[in-house]
């Protein structure tokens, strides 16, 4: 049986782990950057490390959550410029070590992949200039040749933290998605609130059934 | 303290003047300055034998006028789409009325609630109540309708200007359509359904008395509203939420307003399901309008959604401002528009996460 992935994407402290910890019927674990998977791991909140998480179909099936990071890193050794991180960088790392968790972050846009919710922190410095970013990374890993199976893969696009601040509001992002030509669902959620993610999912199920 | 509490009402005001409305914390409002969220314009009428009633709803409708939705225009009887029935000085049976004024929306302008079931105004009438009635009965209304001017029609209905209006008042609301009323308390930014046909589950033992309290002219105290809201088993609603879930379940299979079934629709964006009542069919049908825009008929082909829902849904999507119009006629569908039923896994899914609201 195939392992079918539904992903949240999102720069630090967006609300992936919190998405996955609402959603996921299992105990949420770490995955680190070298695939190692490991419920005790203490993950550090700038490593490269994935939260994995399960949703227990009926008859046995199981619908993995990842979380990974889709945003944009300081590196160290390039200080003072921005050193974008892209997914697909970290090709080496498709082959997984881990027996429970089969994706590491490059390899995570491999397979079956339902749908990516693309988590947007509207606390954060630059939400909108995050997203456009976020969108560009998507797009490029979907549509590169490694990631052959994303065709039909279902974004749904979450903002959080509207409780911390309000600007830009939902209105800012409606117009930026409408300059840009993008229709993908986009609601405030708060990922605390398992009804709030429930509706990124739905989306993305409504969005596979009108291909 | 004096400073401060002034530097406070300016940023009040400030805060406030953006999208065009003004907000005054001393309760004189005022909506938008250059355009009505609505391109439609309706006439009204109002009959009756007092000289004295006619100049004081008069005088109070044109202070009201602009803070309505719509454009509104005083007219004769014959012309109105709203005729206003002061039944306590022109003493008239209501069926002949209705036979008079056959196109018309018949309201009756009473001090006491008419028995039959009709769409009531009680005197004396006022600001708050006036609004929210023209406002929100206006829906049901006859096609014979006029559309203003040049105003883009992406400003239509928009949802803080209504919040902004049912905020100012704490009143009760009439809400009507053609064969079933529903009646919802509206406090605040509060809506409370009494008798909506969908959700009869949430009524409690007190749910008659409330209701004739409602119906008898809404002239319950506050204490009852403050125990009304703290009751278990009612669910209240902003009023963005009680409009859409109104239209979504009560629209009998007409749209409403200028909306016609030869209107090619699309959305302006996708509506904020996180807050609005909702069920995967309306997700499917959003879906399928953000991808093409379509008719009524054509949204019913291609999603498969019952045509009673695919109504009630776009009548909603236009309550709370974002339904599009893209022509007045039907436009070709692309060929790359397939709706899939749901596969056993996104049934499964789906249940999981219905199963887990």
């Amino acid at each position: 049986m195939k392992e079918l992935k539904i992903i949240f994407a999102g720069a630090k402290g967006s609300g992936k782990t919190t998405a996955i910890t609402t959603l996921s019927e299992t105990p949420v674990y770490s995955v680190t950057g070298h695939g190692e998977a490991d419920p005790a791991v203490v993950r550090h909140p700038t490593s490269a490390a994935m939260d994995c998480g399960e949703i227990l179909l009926e008859g046995g099936q199981r619908v993995k959550l990842y979380g990974t990071h889709l945003g944009r890193r300081l590196n160290k050794t390039r200080r003072g410029t921005l050193y974008r991180e892209t997914l697909y960088n970290n090709q080496n790392n498709h082959n997984s070590r881990s027996s429970k968790c089969t994706a590491t972050q490059g390899g995570v846009f491999t397979g079956n992949v339902l749908g990516i919710a693309v988590l947007i922190n509207n606390a954060a410095r630059t939400p909108l200039e995050e997203l456009d970013w976020s969108l560009q990374q998507l797009s490029s890993t979907m549509y590169s040749p490694i990631y052959s199976t994303t065709a039909h893969t279902a974004i749904a696009i979450g903002i959080t933290h509207t409780d911390q601040s309000n600007c830009p509001s939902m209105d800012l992002y409606h117009q930026f998605m409408r300059e840009k030509k993008l229709f993908y669902p986009l609601f405030p959620v708060d990922t605390r609130r398992s009804k709030d993610v429930n509706v990124l999912l739905e989306a993305m199920m409504a969005l596979l059934q009108v291909a | 303290m004096c400073i401060q509490f002034c530097l406070s009402l300016v940023v009040l005001l400030f805060k406030n003047t953006h999208n065009d409305i003004l907000f005054c914390p001393f309760g004189i409002w005022q909506g938008s300055k250059t355009m009505k969220p609505s391109t439609v314009k309706y006439k009204i009428s109002l009959i009756t034998d007092s000289e004295a009633e006619r100049s004081k709803f008069f005088s109070l409708f044109k202070v009201i006028n602009p803070r309505l939705m719509h454009y509104w225009e005083i007219t004769d009887a014959g012309e109105a789409d709203f005729v206003i029935v002061d039944t306590d000085y022109k003493k008239s049976h209501i069926q002949k009325l209705k036979n008079e004024f056959p196109n018309s929306k018949l309201v009756v302008y009473t001090q006491t609630p008419p028995p039959e079931n009709i769409l009531y105004l009680l005197k004396p009438v006022r600001a708050g109540n006036l609004i929210n009635f023209l406002n929100h009965t206006c829906g049901s209304l006859p096609t014979r309708l006029t559309v203003v001017g040049n105003i883009d029609s992406s400003q239509a209905f928009i949802p803080e200007y209504l919040l902004s209006r049912i905020k100012m008042s704490s009143t009760s609301m009439l809400w009507t359509t053609q064969s079933v009323p529903v009646i919802g308390y509206c406090k605040r930014d509060k809506v409370i359904v009494l008798n909506h046909r969908q959700f009869n589950s949430w009524f409690d033992r007190d749910k008659n008395y409330l209701f004739n309290r409602v119906r008898s002219g809404g002239e319950a105290s506050n204490g009852e509203i403050a125990k009304l809201e703290n009751t278990e088993g009612f669910i209240t609603y902003d009023f963005e939420q009680f409009s859409w879930l109104t239209y979504l379940n009560l629209s009998n299979n007409v749209l409403h307003g200028d909306l016609t079934g030869n209107t090619t629709f699309g959305l302006y964006k996708w509506p904020d399901f996180t807050r609005l009542p909702h069920t995967p069919k309306d997700l499917v049908l959003t879906a399928a309008l953000m991808k093409q825009p379509m008719t009524a008929q054509q949204l019913t082909t291609h999603t498969h959604v019952n045509r009673r829902r695919v109504i009630g849904f776009l009548n909603a999507c236009h309550s709370v401002g974002q339904l599009k119009v893209i022509h007045n006629s039907p436009l070709g569908i692309e060929k790359n528009l397939a709706y899939k039923a749901p596969s056993e896994l996104i049934g499964k899914i789906m249940k999981k996460i219905i199963g887990s609201v």
